[in-house]
């Protein structure tokens, strides 16, 4: 076979060009390594392959968070963005969630574009087939062309392409996703590397054309009046919104799917991957509701030049006919024509309790992996773990100490520490209920919790920080202000704690002198004056909680030699490997007693060899 | 020197029912501020004050419930056994006294140490070395399992089974408030069909409820009453001291009493019980002070668990015993006819109905025969008192267990102030959270690792 070492060696290989992909290079890149993105196609770059829409409950968390460690999700979502909402805006502050409806095509373009203008990354269209070692750290890649690239890290981020199998109805055939090969030659090299690897299932909706859809009788769902961007350098948002459609399936829908069930590849077997509970496919909520009439679609635009629009609850993997039945069963659907047809999609994953916290491997020195490789679900997980990933490599080729969020600091955390601690065995969604200390994580403060971190690894500008800093005074102003102004004989803070209250409120109950802040400024003093109580006693939890994180494990440690512990403790223990005491009691089967036993071991080994 | 661990620890250290003294231990960074809430005022210079490394004498109370006259150790940070703050109070070595201040430590913000905990620490700040750690590793283990078996064998089952209980309600109301938390766009259908705050309701009975079993469990195990009733002259007295001349006799938390009381604690068989000696309050009656004394012997006979009728075998039967067991009817005891190393005058026969029920033991208090016989029958009692409690509604816990339902109960009843305000599912959450996690010091299991579980098997959500 053709062999071609290219002369360049590089920092860091980035295999894969999607929203993981993209946000690991470009961390990579910015930190000053050289940095080579290997795709399979360049036109796909941070791709949306399901719905066109960013954030939503705890991933617009995920958003924010990316954004204020230096990443470009957030900003290339208020570029490309056509609608803009924030969820859960009557509930209280810790669980409102930015989402936007992106326009995809834009958003992949602009992608592209700030990946091919940044500095010391190079793109390529190259389709990954192995992964070489030298001494048990990655080197090497070689491509399916036989070209072969030299790198100190790798990076892998192959969503859904390792042995991907698409199902649409009888029919499957090998695809990463509709109309891309699979990456079969990689599946079998990480496997030869001795990963352990599932099987996962994802799928998608079919795709209608607008104007065969009737919009007259369902409920239009627009924007906020007001689009709050994502990212904290966007400025206000100055956009023509597009709305969304809400309809519902009719009784026949429910009829036509039960008719046709054994003609699915879930329902007749041949799938045998793990779905996402969180994504049912429309024969799941059929099946597993069956007393439930009808089910709510949400008919979103799939750009601005696009007449092409995704039907969003109607994920399917029936045949093509009956998906066109189901679909023109559906109020307002009733002439509609699919463009594209949904489908599953089956693929490898690499059991993710294999990974560092840094998302290294730990068994290849030097391999990252990020994305739905590690078995998460939806683009904004991808893109936590990308930027994570890219970083943690910068900062190994750099020798400088890795960079881990624990779950007191970020989504980000949370979503990292389930993944290699517990380990999944269906995609993994992010939830703001994974997250503990939730009152404390809200996308309102992101920036001030982590923009500072960013700030230290070289992605955060310093003038960015200044901007930080003035919002930080604006904010104190703001909570000084509440305390000393008045109304009769309550505060104005005092008004605001009330549930019913906001900022809003305030001059009409008699409260003068406010100044005039941003919305962001007003959110946050908002929150810290809700929850103030509760926000004492997470702090207090979380002051415990970091003691526990930071008693370190210092590797390797052979747990057989660790008296006192049942077999099963010494086997998980010595799966998990956990980098603190605070992650071994997080292993599902280890006790208070098993982490006692493993602390004073510890203790005992850092006494024996001092450090 | 700073302790890497935050919160504050306390236990009983000294071993269950043994020994004329108990030690209660506390540790901690806030250990001497804890201890101070029992001290109360008036006990001289407070203890933040003292000296490390001083004992002084103090009436410990809480809450203005008087726990005991004790001695109080304060050892401060770095020269004490953890390496922290600690506080020890030397208290008399009953069992209800110990649990008494271990629960007002508890209430004031330290939790209960788990198995071996003090020594872990003691290690971890470099106070003891490798041997005595490694020890310690294996006996972590073998207490861990000794306390399951305990609690698994002390309630029968039964706290598991309604705490399990207590968690699948509190989780089926978190898994809706947070369905609707996450999924703001689904039509979430509430499909109880009463809505959460009834639920919630609920909840906070079953715990309440829990509580109250747990509670009375404790009193029979703590406390069970053996009241000494029978004529002038019987021998109740001299009976009341053989019991307690072989164990060793132990004053009661009640306010007041003492050594000279006529009702002593014993530990018969590792389990307290409480002996009432009814001669003591009989005496000289005739007289107004004799008057107020019947009255309140037969107030003991009402309070007892369990009677030991004394009657002289040397004599026969008299309408005195006919009159006293009368008052007996409907209890359980043992009939001791005493003096039996005199000649007998008396026929088991002849016995008034109320006693004919009761096992009868000849006895004789002067020479010790039969003593033993009369322990071993109390302590027979008491072990079906505990299988009986298994299965009605009391529930014997440790201290931690009920420690835990306690803050169950808080989180419970945050959560219904919270919703009964409106709004703030996420603060409901959070409490109905804190209520979760409690419970999880009882069955060993994470309600989080259900949550999500549940909201997908409950409502259809996703897009």
């Amino acid at each position: 076979m053709h062999t071609y070492i290219y002369p360049k060696t590089y920092d860091c290989i980035v295999i894969g060009g999607g929203h993981a992909g993209c946000e690991a290079a470009l961390a990579a890149a910015r930190m000053g390594c050289s940095v080579l993105m290997l795709t399979g196609n360049l036109d796909a770059i941070a791709r949306m392959s399901c719905n066109p829409a960013i954030g939503g409950i705890a991933k617009g968390h995920l958003v924010r968070e990316i954004d204020a460690l230096g990443g470009e999700m957030g900003k290339n979502t208020d570029v490309t963005g056509i609608q803009f909402k924030v969820l859960n805006r009557k509930k209280g502050p810790a669980v409102w969630s930015s989402r936007a409806q992106a326009d995809k095509l834009a958003y992949s373009a602009r992608m592209k574009r700030v990946l091919e203008e940044q500095a010391g990354l190079d793109l390529k269209q190259e389709m990954a087939a192995r992964i070489m070692t030298a001494d048990g750290s990655a080197n090497t890649v070689e491509c399916l062309t036989g070209n072969t690239y030299h790198s100190a890290a790798v990076i892998v981020a192959t969503g859904t392409f390792l042995n991907g199998l698409i199902h649409i109805g009888e029919s499957s055939f090998s695809a990463g996703r509709a109309g891309e090969s699979a990456a079969v030659e990689l599946a079998a090299s990480l496997q030869g590397l001795g990963f352990q690897m599932g099987r996962l299932k994802t799928g998608t909706p079919p795709r209608l054309n607008a104007k065969g859809i009737d919009v007259s009788g369902m409920v239009r769902q627009d924007g906020d009046t007001v689009p709050l961007p994502f990212s904290f350098s966007s400025g206000k948002l100055n956009i023509d919104q597009v709305p969304c459609y809400i309809t519902h399936t009719t009784e026949s829908t429910v009829k036509i799917i039960r008719d046709n069930l054994h003609r699915s590849p879930l329902y007749g077997g041949r799938i045998k991957g793990t779905g996402v509970r969180y994504c049912p496919s429309i024969e799941d909520k059929v099946v597993r509701f069956p007393d439930k009439p009808s089910h709510q679609i949400f008919i979103e635009p799939e750009g601005r030049h696009t007449a092409e629009v995704y039907l969003n609850g109607v994920s399917t993997s029936l045949p093509y006919e009956v998906q066109v039945a189901v679909v023109r069963s559906i109020e307002g659907l009733e002439r509609a024509e699919i463009m594209r047809p949904g489908y599953a999609v089956e693929y490898d994953y690499v059991l993710p309790t294999q990974l560092y916290p840094t998302l290294e491997t730990k068994s290849v020195r030097n391999i990252f992996l990020a994305g739905q490789i590690n078995g998460t679900s939806g683009y904004e997980e991808a893109a936590a773990q990308g930027i994570m990933a890219g970083i943690n490599a910068a900062l190994r080729v750099k020798g400088r100490e890795a960079f881990v969020l624990d779950r007191s600091e970020a989504y980000i955390g949370v979503l990292i520490d389930d993944l290699v601690t517990k380990g999944t065995n269906e995609p993994y969604r992010m939830f703001t209920s994974r997250a503990e200390y939730r009152l404390f994580l809200r996308q309102d403060n992101a920036d001030i919790r982590l923009m500072p971190c960013g700030r230290t690894l070289g992605l955060i500008s310093d003038a960015q920080i200044a901007k930080l800093d003035r919002k930080k005074d604006l904010i104190r102003e703001g909570l000084h202000n509440l305390a000393e102004l008045r109304s009769e004989n309550m505060t104005a803070e005092q008004l605001l704690r009330r549930p019913e209250m906001s900022w809003a409120d305030l001059p009409r109950l008699g409260i003068t002198g406010l100044p005039d802040y941003d919305a962001e400024v007003i959110e946050q003093i908002e929150s810290e004056v809700k929850y103030a109580g509760y926000l004492k006693r997470q702090l207090e939890d979380i002051e415990r909680f970091r003691k526990m994180e930071s008693l370190k494990i210092p590797g390797p440690i052979d747990y057989s030699l660790m008296h006192g512990l049942k077999k099963e403790a010494r086997e998980k223990l010595q799966k998990i490997r956990p980098v603190s005491l605070g992650q071994a009691a997080r292993i599902s089967g280890i006790t208070p007693a098993d982490v006692s036993i493993l602390m004073i071991f510890l203790a005992r080994e850092s006494r024996l060899h001092p450090q | 020197m700073k302790s890497i661990l935050a919160d504050n620890i306390v236990a009983i250290s000294t071993p269950p029912g043994k020994g004329a003294i108990g030690i209660v231990r506390l540790s901690g960074p806030h250990a001497i501020r804890i201890a101070g809430f029992l001290l109360g005022g008036g006990a001289g210079k407070p203890l933040d004050a003292r000296a490390t490394h001083t004992l002084q004498r103090a009436q410990l109370a809480h809450d203005g419930v008087y726990l005991d006259d004790a001695l109080v150790a304060v050892m401060k940070s770095p020269r004490s056994y953890t390496g922290e703050d600690m506080v020890e109070f030397h208290c008399h070595g009953n069992p209800l006294v110990l649990a008494g201040v271990v629960g007002a430590c508890l209430k004031e913000g330290a939790r209960g140490a788990l198995p071996g905990e003090f020594t872990r620490r003691a290690f971890l700040n470099g106070k003891i070395d490798l041997s005595q750690a490694e020890a310690v590793a294996g006996i972590i283990e073998a207490s861990s399992g000794r306390a399951l078996e305990l609690s698994m064998r002390q309630a029968g089952g039964e706290l598991s089974r309604r705490v399990a209980r207590l968690m699948a309600g509190l989780l089926d109301i978190r898994a809706e408030i947070e369905a609707r938390l996450e999924f703001p766009e689904e039509e979430i259908e509430d499909d109880s069909g009463e809505g959460h705050s009834f639920a919630l309701l609920r909840a906070a009975v079953e715990c309440r409820a829990l509580i109250t079993a747990q509670t009375e469990g404790m009193r029979i195990r703590d406390g069970v009453r053996v009241a000494i009733i029978g004529k002038p002259n019987a021998g109740k007295s001299s009976i009341f001291n053989r019991l307690l001349r072989a164990e060793r006799a132990i004053v009661t938390p009640e306010k007041g009493t003492t050594r000279d009381s006529i009702e002593e604690t014993v530990m018969l068989d590792g389990m307290a019980v409480t002996l009432v000696d009814t001669a003591g309050i009989c005496r000289d009656h005739g007289d107004e002070a004799g008057k107020a004394g019947v009255a309140r012997s037969m107030a003991a006979v009402d309070l007892a668990d369990f009677l030991l009728f004394i009657a002289d075998a040397s004599v026969p039967w008299s309408g005195e015993d006919h009159e006293i067991t009368a008052r007996s009817k409907g209890k359980r005891g043992l009939l001791v006819l005493n003096k039996a190393d005199l000649p007998r005058r008396m026929e088991l026969e002849d016995r008034p109905g109320e006693l004919s029920a009761w096992k009868a033991l000849w006895v004789s208090a002067m020479r010790g025969d039969g003593i033993e016989d009369i322990k071993k029958y109390i302590i027979g009692y008491n072990n079906t008192l505990y299988g009986e409690s298994a299965e009605e509604s009391a529930i014997v816990c440790s201290a931690q267990q009920s420690d835990a339902l306690h803050r169950c109960d808080d989180g419970i009843q945050s959560a219904l102030e919270l919703s009964k305000q409106g709004g703030q599912e996420e603060l409901v959450s959070m409490e109905l959270k804190k209520a979760l996690d409690a419970l999880e010091a009882i069955t060993g299991e994470n309600a989080d690792e259900e949550l999500l579980d549940r909201i997908f098997s409950r409502f259809c959500i996703g897009k």
